[in-house]
């Protein structure tokens, strides 16, 4: 619903909100809805602490315009940040500044791979629940990364020897995908939602025999996309994730949950995928988990 | 049901027939820049920063002007004087060192956000960034950073929307520039920091801070920079009353950047109490000039006065180009157009006896006023005091031409363009009035001024005029010449011009649509005309401008959908309109020897298809435009008069069938009116709404037709005194008494609501002479026994 970043004059401020359209609130649709923000790293590293408290009140108001959404009471809200270990007190502040402002609501973090294994240097967040995110495990900008959304050698190596972790987790898979666009070798911009079917089907894009384990495309004539000038040569690496892949992802994080109820969410489930995803793939995936 | 025809009508019609794009709170209406004329273009006086004050019911140059109460919000168009101004000190404050693109880039299209986040990377491309970073002007790098800063807070307000002002970082900022400014040295930068904090606090609500910061850091700056008059329109903002609009008048007469807002925000009706205020009489002819500004009425008693009191005003060139715009308006307006003037302040609008009659009393006034106009400017001329000599020659020359006095316009013009040096835009304006002094002043517009006329446009068309937005400069033109073609009894080429330009020059405003070419060629052509634009289209060696003429395509005014234009000229269809013009008549046989040069493939395309399966000289009352499509015969307009024709020989050869053969041509008549299947023998264009509205004059005979159906009812009535059978008379009868009741209708101009029974004497005759018989009922009753009654007469 929100996404808050740092600039030198506002300093944490809201980059994109999410405006509900007038017809669906009038609908007064009956649904639960959890209410996301994602703060970037940068603005725990560069706020002041006494600005935290201020900064939540500012997220819970925001958050809580999901109420134009829906009749049913908001019953959870959700934090999704990849802090370090830097900005983890500022982090947690934060986090116990906003459980005390929803009142008797759940509150929810986004809970990466590397925090999962190593807890005792991120921390725990002080939260109700952990939201596991199994993907983003590379540097997406990392032009030698195969595939930055999910790979699995790179994954299995969290779950080796994993610890129970003190929190209840759900988890969160990937069902997006991107092109990433480099240009002389360093990275420009994604191209959202493409996948390889769509590149083979694209004009400006050509298969690349360089495969260097990922999968390569090629700009094969100077175009215009949502604003990016690609030109001839440069390079874009498709990253997604097959069924079995889906499924591998799934299973490999099942090691993590080990409470009775969970939540088994997908990103990004929007109307592309909702058709693309079968009942039946869906219900593999939900099966990993019983 | 015929669904096609039904579409079609329901639609209105053919050609034109759609309604406007624009629209007001009572439908579809032309407004304002749609059809006011000018062709005085407001760049000749070179003041980019007045122009939303052009004499102008919109702005012409987009859509964007808002009045809004930020005294920030300053049309983008208004800055640039300021901005160009900017970016020249910045430039010598960097010795030269950067070019001016890369300082305006930085200054006016870096995001501040981008600029904070790529200030060590992307924004090193700029040779700006590389120089003003280098340690000899460390102290401007710093106020850049400083600026954008204030940018950020001032332009976005609270990014979390619960506050019109981000208070911490706006606090924390000016704290910042406090500190700033104790450490600069270099004046520029002072002068920068002191007007940025100025801006923040008059933000944050302090307009102590403001004066202070004004009087002690930016007034005693002896400097030419564009900050100093900007900074005195937040000074304004300190006072409050009158003083604060005197200050306006101070930043309006001093600031490049701030000169229209000062106007919009200044107290115009108050302007008595403000006056006591002014200093001097060039503060006295400030504060009117604001006023004057937005008069749309007359203005030229107090530009005498602001001449008087200060005779080289600076803003008078654009008070003067203000009035010749309003003249321009008031008197020539409503002669290339069937509208009013657009924008009107009239001594003689409110007249108690609201006639046509105040048009001419208002045209008469103005025209004297545009005389004591021309009186001005030549005293101007003859002071000297004035700069711009060429400009106001220009302007005294057009307006002799508007005077008639021809003989002065070229001697002022030929003055006008004496001067070497003239901008572009100056040059252009003057020597398409010298071509419109030819076009005027001539009785025949000879094939000489014609190549002038073309010269221009191609002018226009390889935009070498200097002026933004020279297509409207070409409608306008067009839309004169067409005028003054027609004037001078030259439809044909006025026709084809007016075919050319985009403007709105009339419409039937009780249907909302603008007419075109086609309709005022049917309105105003004679034979010889249609003659002379098929002669034109067809001739083997056109000269130049015929040539130019009968190229492209015609503007049919169908802007509701956007729609590009896509017809061009054609003989046919000019022909069709050339035989319409003679149904309109009743003349037949002219009708049908145009109509047989037509070939019949042309009947097969739209609109002229959907009349196929119409016959006109079968009737039923209850669907007189065959929505059922019972009719079995088909037609197109030359076969309809070839029958009609016919008949009308029949009904003289043959007297034993006469009486079914003058119902039969009744029948074809009322089929051609309004309320019959087949109007489009009469017009190009129908609408339900029509009769009933007052929309033509009641003794036109082609109108007593279309709308009164009087020639159909003639024939019936023939039918009915011919016919043996009584039956069938009664069917006769019954039918001019259809026709009575639409010549009724029409006469009375109300709503067309059906047969007076009580005022219509065939009603009455037919309840007389048949109302005994076994058939009243069936005829009379319901449409369905009425239905068989017609079926053998059909």
């Amino acid at each position: 619903m929100l996404d808050v970043d740092w600039n030198e004059v506002n300093s944490a401020y809201p980059t994109s909100i999410t405006y509900f359209d007038y017809k669906i609130r009038q609908k007064g649709l009956d649904f639960n809805a959890v209410p996301v923000v994602f703060i970037t790293n940068r603005t725990l590293q560069k706020i002041d602490t006494s600005q935290i408290t201020g900064l939540a009140g500012k997220i819970v108001r925001k958050l809580d315009r999901v109420k134009e959404l829906t009749a049913r009471p908001v019953s959870e809200y959700q934090i999704d940040c990849d802090w370090s270990e830097s900005t983890r007190q500022k982090y947690f502040l934060l986090l116990r500044e906003i459980k005390r402002k929803i009142g008797q609501a759940q509150l929810s973090a986004t809970i990466r791979l590397y925090q999962l294994k190593y807890p005792d240097k991120a921390g725990v967040p002080p939260v109700d629940r952990g939201m596991l995110m199994m993907y983003n495990l590379s540097n997406v900008k990392d032009y030698h990364v195969i595939n930055s959304i999910f790979d699995l050698n790179e994954a299995r190596q969290y779950f080796e020897n994993l610890k129970p972790y003190p929190l209840k987790l759900d988890v969160v898979l990937p069902d997006f995908s991107w092109g990433v666009v480099f240009k002389d070798g360093k990275f420009c911009c994604l191209l959202r939602d493409l996948n390889d079917e769509k590149a083979s089907h694209t004009s400006y894009l050509m298969k690349s025999t360089w495969s260097h384990g990922g999968n390569y495309y090629i700009i094969k004539k100077d175009t215009v996309v949502n604003k990016i000038y690609l030109r001839y040569g440069d390079l874009v690496r498709v990253e997604e994730l097959n069924e079995e892949e889906l499924l591998k992802a799934a299973r490999l994080s099942v090691q993590a949950m080990k409470c009775d109820s969970m939540t088994v969410s997908l990103f990004d489930f929007d109307e592309s995928t909702i058709y693309k995803t079968s009942p039946d793939e869906l219900e593999k995936i939900f099966a990993a988990y019983r | 049901m015929n669904w096609k025809k039904f579409l079609l009508l329901t639609v209105s019609l053919f050609m034109i027939v759609l309604p406007k794009k624009s629209a007001d709170g009572c439908g579809y209406t032309v407004v304002g820049d749609e059809f006011r004329f000018w062709i005085l273009m407001p760049e000749i006086v070179n003041m980019q920063e007045l122009l939303p004050f052009t004499f102008t019911s919109d702005y012409i140059y987009g859509d964007s002007w808002f009045y809004s109460d930020d005294p920030e919000h300053v049309e983008e168009i208004a800055l640039i004087p300021s901005q160009k101004k900017n970016v020249n000190e910045w430039f010598d404050y960097l010795d030269g060192s950067a070019s001016k693109k890369s300082i305006d880039s930085v200054l006016y299209h870096v995001d501040p956000v981008w600029f904070f986040a790529h200030a060590d990377d992307s924004l090193m491309q700029f040779d700006f960034i590389k120089q003003i970073r280098t340690k000899k002007f460390d102290e401007g790098w710093r106020y850049l950073f400083f600026a954008k800063k204030c940018e950020q807070i001032t332009t976005q307000g609270d990014p979390w929307g619960e506050e019109p002002l981000d208070i911490d970082a706006a606090e924390k900022v000016t704290a910042e520039g406090w500190s700033l400014y104790a450490q600069a040295q270099s004046p520029f930068v002072r002068l920068r920091l002191a007007y940025q904090l100025l801006r923040l606090n008059w933000y944050q609500g302090c307009p102590d801070d403001c004066i202070h910061i004004y009087d002690h850091l930016i007034k005693p700056v002896n400097t030419d920079s564009w900050v100093k008059g900007s900074a005195l329109y937040f000074r304004a903002f300190a006072m409050g009353g009158m003083e604060k609009d005197y200050w306006l008048s101070k930043a309006f007469d001093q600031s490049l950047d701030k000169r229209s807002r000062c106007v919009l925000l200044f107290n115009r009706d108050s302007i008595q109490k403000i006056l006591p205020y002014a200093k001097n009489n060039h503060e006295r002819a400030v504060l009117w000039v604001m006023h004057e500004l937005q008069n749309p009425g007359r203005s030229l008693p107090k530009l005498q006065q602001i001449y008087t009191l200060d005779p080289s005003n600076k803003d008078m060139k654009f008070l003067l180009l203000r009035e010749a715009n309003k003249l321009e308006d008031w008197l020539i307006t409503p002669k290339v157009t069937s509208y009013s003037p657009s924008i009107r302040v009239s001594t003689f609008e409110d007249d108690e006896n609201e006639n046509e009659n105040y048009k001419a009393r208002n045209l008469a006034s103005d025209f004297q006023y545009m005389q004591a106009v021309r009186y001005f400017i030549n005293q101007l001329i003859a002071d000297g005091r004035q700069k711009d000599r060429s400009l106001m020659y220009l302007l005294a020359g057009y307006l002799s031409i508007l005077s008639k006095d021809y003989g002065n316009a070229e001697w002022q013009l030929n003055a006008a363009d004496k001067h070497s040096m003239l901008p572009d835009e100056l040059n252009a304006q003057i020597k398409l009035v010298k071509i419109l002094n030819a076009v005027t002043s001539k009785p025949v517009i000879d094939s000489k001024t014609e190549m002038l006329i073309l010269d221009y446009l191609t002018l226009i068309d390889e935009r070498r005029t200097g002026f933004k937005n020279p297509f409207a400069l070409k409608d306008q033109l067009l839309l004169f010449l067409s005028g003054k073609f027609m004037e001078k009894g030259n439809i044909a080429k006025g026709i084809f011009l007016l075919g050319k330009t985009n403007r709105k020059y009339g419409d039937f405003d009780f249907i909302w649509v603008t007419k075109n070419a086609y309709h005022l060629l049917l309105e105003r052509g004679k034979p010889a005309d249609y003659d002379e634009i098929i002669s034109i289209l067809k001739k083997n060696n056109p000269s130049p401008f015929e040539k130019f003429l009968r190229s492209g395509y015609i503007h049919l005014n169908r802007d509701y959908w956007d729609e590009p234009d896509s017809t061009q000229w054609d003989v046919n269809e000019i022909l069709n309109l050339k035989g319409t013009y003679f149904m309109n008549r009743d003349r037949l046989d002219s009708a049908l020897s145009t109509f047989s040069q037509i070939p019949d493939s042309f009947w097969n395309q739209e609109p002229y298809i959907s009349f196929s399966d119409d016959d006109p000289f079968a009737l039923n009352i209850y669907d007189t435009h065959n929505y059922r499509g019972d009719d079995r015969k088909s037609f197109n307009k030359r076969t309809f008069v070839e029958k009609l024709i016919a008949l009308k020989r029949d009904a003289t050869d043959h007297p034993e069938n006469r009486a079914l053969y003058y119902y039969q041509i009744g029948n074809a008549y009322y089929s051609m009116t309004w309320f019959g299947k087949y109007w489009i023998m009469n017009r190009i264009w129908w609408s339900i709404h029509e009769p009933g509205r007052n929309v033509a004059d009641i003794n036109d005979p082609f109108f007593k037709n279309y709308y009164g159906c009087r020639m159909a009812q003639k024939f019936y009535l023939l039918a009915q005194q011919n016919s043996k059978d009584k039956k069938f008379a009664s069917l006769c009868c019954y039918m001019a008494g259809a026709c009575e009741g639409n010549y009724r209708q029409f006469v009375k101009g109300s709503d067309w609501i059906g047969l007076d029974v009580k005022k219509n004497p065939y009603k009455k005759m037919l309840k007389s002479r048949f109302g005994d018989t076994d058939f009243y009922d069936e005829l009379t009753t319901e449409c369905t026994t009425y239905a068989d009654f017609i079926a053998k007469y059909n």
